[in-house]
């Protein structure tokens, strides 16, 4: 086989510099990479520059694997499509290194973010653990204190009661001596009366009319027995007559019992005296009625009798 | 004469070089299915992004099988390939998104115990 040499070939300057361009654009066509690796080269430069440098680094380097492949595939003309196609998996792999990434920053974010709830859950679970804690104790001390407080009372109660069973207790023995009492007052008042069917008496105030108790009035009650009405119309008769004069109805009781009681009493007893004396035509202007309980007495408070003397209404018919 | 010699020595490396290219496939197909199987399980269909290349990868695993030149070997394993990876980017994106809501589930969390404390 010969072979011949090649001939010297003689070219105008135009046409070179034409043959020039025509050779770098088919150059510039031939060397274009085609989309696939453009892509692939972007998506490995943006993975390697984000998290997954970091995060993912083995799914960086198969991303770089299949690019290199892609790239040395490229440049043979021949292997185009296999190049295409590990371009395509270089991308495909850069795009897994981030998803990656984000899949573990994500992961990180939620531990972080159940931790702190945690710590501050754990936190303010202390914090009512405390509060309660003290609320328990105060309430602790606070029932403690109740709890004294109510056994005062019922000690204080339970005295109050016996103290006032033994009362009731010698309240009725002296009703049931006074009552005897009554009974003999009232047969010497009867005697009395017989004596002195006006026991008018003058003293420094004025005239008195002094009425027993238990003529007019039931024990421990102010309202007027029937036979004091009688009593008392004789009495209105000489108010009547005595019209310029002021008249005073005193009450009194004996010394037994409470004193507010006894007061409350006579004043009612006298009130009730002054209310009779007024529906009988007595001016009401001119009649105080007033309950002095157990003041002045008029007879000895330590014997029956006594007491059943000092139970008694005043009618003081003033001077005039 | 190369080529002499290759005519020549066919019966004996090509059976070989069959069996070779066509084992590398069947485990290439087996492989890509199961990426897109773990990407169908892994919840790719609840995602937008990643049901896009679940799909890809469906259609490319599709066209492998169904390939103008099945006895084009390579091709088929590289378009196997193509499929596994948008299978595997469609697994990765279903997983991202779920951890990246339940990660906001948690920060909102936090921000609501914050918000309550502070009443």
């Amino acid at each position: 086989m010969r072979v011949t040499k090649n001939p010297t070939i003689h070219v105008p300057g135009a046409v070179t510099a034409a043959l020039g361009v025509m050779v770098a654009v088919a150059v510039g066509c031939a060397t274009a990479p085609p989309v696939e690796l453009i892509s692939a080269r972007t998506a490995y430069a943006r993975a390697s520059a984000g998290p997954a440098a970091q995060l993912a680094p083995a799914d960086l380097r198969k991303a770089r694997l299949a690019l290199d492949q892609a790239e040395r595939a490229i440049s043979d003309e021949r292997n185009l499509g296999k190049g295409v196609d590990f371009a395509y998996i270089a991308e495909r792999n850069a795009q897994i290194a981030e998803a990656h990434a984000g899949t573990a920053l994500a992961e990180k974010e939620t531990s972080k973010a159940t931790q702190d709830l945690g710590d501050k859950q754990g936190k303010m679970a202390k914090q009512s653990a405390g509060t309660l804690s003290a609320a328990r104790a105060q309430l602790g001390e606070a029932q403690r204190g109740e709890a004294a407080q109510a056994q005062e009372i019922g000690v204080e109660r339970a005295a109050r009661q016996a103290a006032e069973r033994q009362a009731d207790a010698s309240e009725q023995k002296a009703d049931a001596s006074d009552e005897k009492a009554a009974a003999s007052e009232q047969r010497a008042q009867q005697a009395n009366d017989a004596l002195h069917r006006s026991p008018a008496q003058p003293d420094g105030r004025g005239t008195v009319i002094v009425l027993p108790g238990n003529v007019l009035f039931r024990s421990n009650r102010a309202d007027l027995l029937p036979v004091a009405m009688k009593r008392l119309d004789e009495v209105a008769s000489v108010v009547l007559v005595a019209q310029e004069q002021n008249v005073v109805v005193e009450g009194y009781t004996d010394s037994k019992g409470s004193p507010w009681k006894n007061v409350d009493l006579s004043r009612r007893r006298a009130e009730a005296v002054r209310t009779y004396l007024v529906s009988r035509g007595c001016p009401a202007d001119r009649i105080v009625a007033r309950g002095l309980g157990p003041d002045r007495p008029v007879a000895d408070n330590a014997s029956g009798e006594g007491r059943a003397n000092n139970r008694r209404i005043e009618i003081v018919i003033n001077r005039p | 004469m190369f080529l002499r010699r290759l005519l020549l020595t066919a019966p004996f490396w090509l059976p070989a070089a069959c069996a070779t290219a066509g084992t590398a496939p069947n485990e290439r197909m087996e492989s890509s299915s199961a990426a897109i199987l773990a990407a169908e399980n892994g919840g790719a269909a609840r995602s937008a992004d990643a049901d896009v290349y679940l799909k890809l990868a469906k259609d490319q695993f599709a066209y492998a099988q169904r390939l103008p030149n099945p006895n084009d070997k390579d091709r088929v394993d590289r378009l196997l390939r193509r499929a596994q990876v948008d299978a595997e980017l469609s697994l990765a994106l279903a997983h991202g998104e779920e951890q990246k809501t339940a990660a906001q589930a948690a920060i909102d969390k936090v921000t609501k115990f914050n918000r309550d404390a502070r009443r």
